[in-house]
């Protein structure tokens, strides 16, 4: 049993049989003779799984030490072979580190839609051997990008073997190559339902495919790319908005360390895209010139409000909440 | 929410629109002071600028406007009077 909650709020118990689970082992097959070291509490669903993996296949655990540790001595010191890191470990280790700090070594790197000028970073200071991997509580692993596969599509890889991709539309019609739409798949090792919450079993389970609640892309080649959830997509009058796409131009912008874009609900318009931020160090920004910057990258499809905030509200392996920054707009009528 | 405030964001929200006749106008400034009203139509304020009007509207002042009021209205001035009008309601004034 495995409870999953990931940004949205409400809890799932995922229940995975222990055939199911070495089905999901067997597609991380370089833990098998590997030593596995994961700074992410084993109290995550993520980090137990893939303990779990790691001791099918004969692989060996390594824990962290009590108290303040340097990740990359420590790595060292216990002959870690696979490095897993949450998205925000990474950024950070990779931002500290110089000169392919952990050569050799396998970095992995999950949770979310990994950027390229952060892979590129990670490859540099950290180790080439970086592998972006995709999946969920529900299905485990379901594509990795390995070496040599990394580039401005950030992709997540191809499918692992035993596990049907598609990306389909609003009518579940199977969508061109590069098109935008929801993310299914099937296959052994995937949940085929939640313990609890039928309502939620209905929506991700259906037709005999799995949704994650992620849109996607699939390239020629067969590489998926992930574009975001699909919950949190921004109607406004009928224009859809990923959160990426704002928070890839403001994150461009030189004030700008982090950004995350939300809807705020309209009776009149369904969502009005709009902003937070955090700005750099030393970075110098008013709301007003962010708004009119956003405005020129992105037209119809700015953000038309946006907070600068000292931090942005994150859970603690580093997914930003949403939610919660929502609520800190001022205006009372704004739904969300 | 003043009436020099309404104006401020109505103003704000024509500039971002890109409604080039009034951003680059002396008028701007007259009508956030009060001293100008706006004819709609003069400055060629489409159906994006509307609707960026009332998004403006909505998330600086709590208001909703529906395109579909805007209508009936010929001035930024009438639209002032019916933000504020709403402005007034909500605040049981």
């Amino acid at each position: 049993m495995l409870r999953t909650s990931g940004t949205t709020g409400a809890m799932n118990i995922v229940p995975l049989s222990a055939a199911q689970l070495c089905v999901q082992a067997d597609r991380n097959r370089e833990y098998d003779g590997g030593r596995l070291f994961r700074p992410a509490s084993i109290e995550h669903n993520n980090s137990k799984r893939h303990r779990l993996y790691c001791a099918a296949l004969g692989g060996t655990n390594v824990f962290r030490p009590q108290g303040a540790f340097d990740t990359i001595a420590y790595c060292r010191q216990m002959r870690v072979t696979t490095l897993d890191l949450a998205l925000m470990q990474a950024v950070d280790l990779a931002a500290r580190a110089r000169g392919e700090a952990l050569a050799g070594t396998d970095i992995r790197v999950s949770g979310s839609a990994v950027p390229y000028a952060v892979r590129r970073q990670i490859e540099l200071n950290l180790s080439r051997r970086l592998f972006v991997r995709y999946g969920s509580t529900e299905s485990g692993t379901v594509s990795i990008a390995g070496p040599g596969e990394h580039d401005a599509f950030e992709s997540v890889g191809y499918g692992v073997e035993g596990i049907a991709l598609q990306v389909v539309d609003a009518a579940d019609q199977p969508m061109p190559p590069g098109q935008v739409g929801h993310i299914r798949m099937r296959g052994e090792g995937i949940a085929r339902s939640y313990l609890d919450g039928a309502e939620q079993t209905a929506r991700r389970f259906r037709d005999g495919w799995y949704w994650p609640g992620d849109m996607g892309s699939l390239a020629a080649d067969g590489r998926l790319t992930i574009h975001g959830r699909a919950d949190d997509m921004i109607n406004l009058n009928g224009v859809n908005i990923f959160p990426a796409e704002i928070e890839g131009v403001l994150e461009a912008h030189p004030a700008v360390e982090a950004a995350a874009a939300l809807p705020l609900g309209s009776a009149v318009h369904g969502q009005i895209p709009v902003a937070a931020v955090e700005l750099q160090s030393g970075g110098v920004a008013t709301e007003r010139e962010l708004v009119a910057y956003a405005r020129e990258h992105l037209a119809l499809r700015a953000p038309r409000r946006i907070i600068i905030l000292d931090r942005l509200p994150r859970n603690d392996q580093g997914k930003i909440l949403r939610r919660e920054i929502a609520k800190l707009f001022p205006n009372p009528r704004s739904k969300s | 929410m003043t009436e020099a405030e309404i104006r401020q964001v109505i103003s704000d929200a024509l500039v971002y629109a890109a409604v080039p006749l009034f951003a680059e106008s002396a008028e701007q400034a007259d009508f956030v002071a009060g001293q100008r009203d706006v004819r709609l139509d003069e400055f060629e304020i489409d159906s994006l600028a509307t609707m960026e009007l009332c998004i403006a509207i909505e998330l600086n002042l709590g208001v909703e406007i529906v395109p579909g009021d805007l209508t009936k209205i010929a001035t930024l001035g009438d639209i002032v009077a019916l933000a504020q009008g709403r402005v007034n309601v909500e605040a049981g004034q």
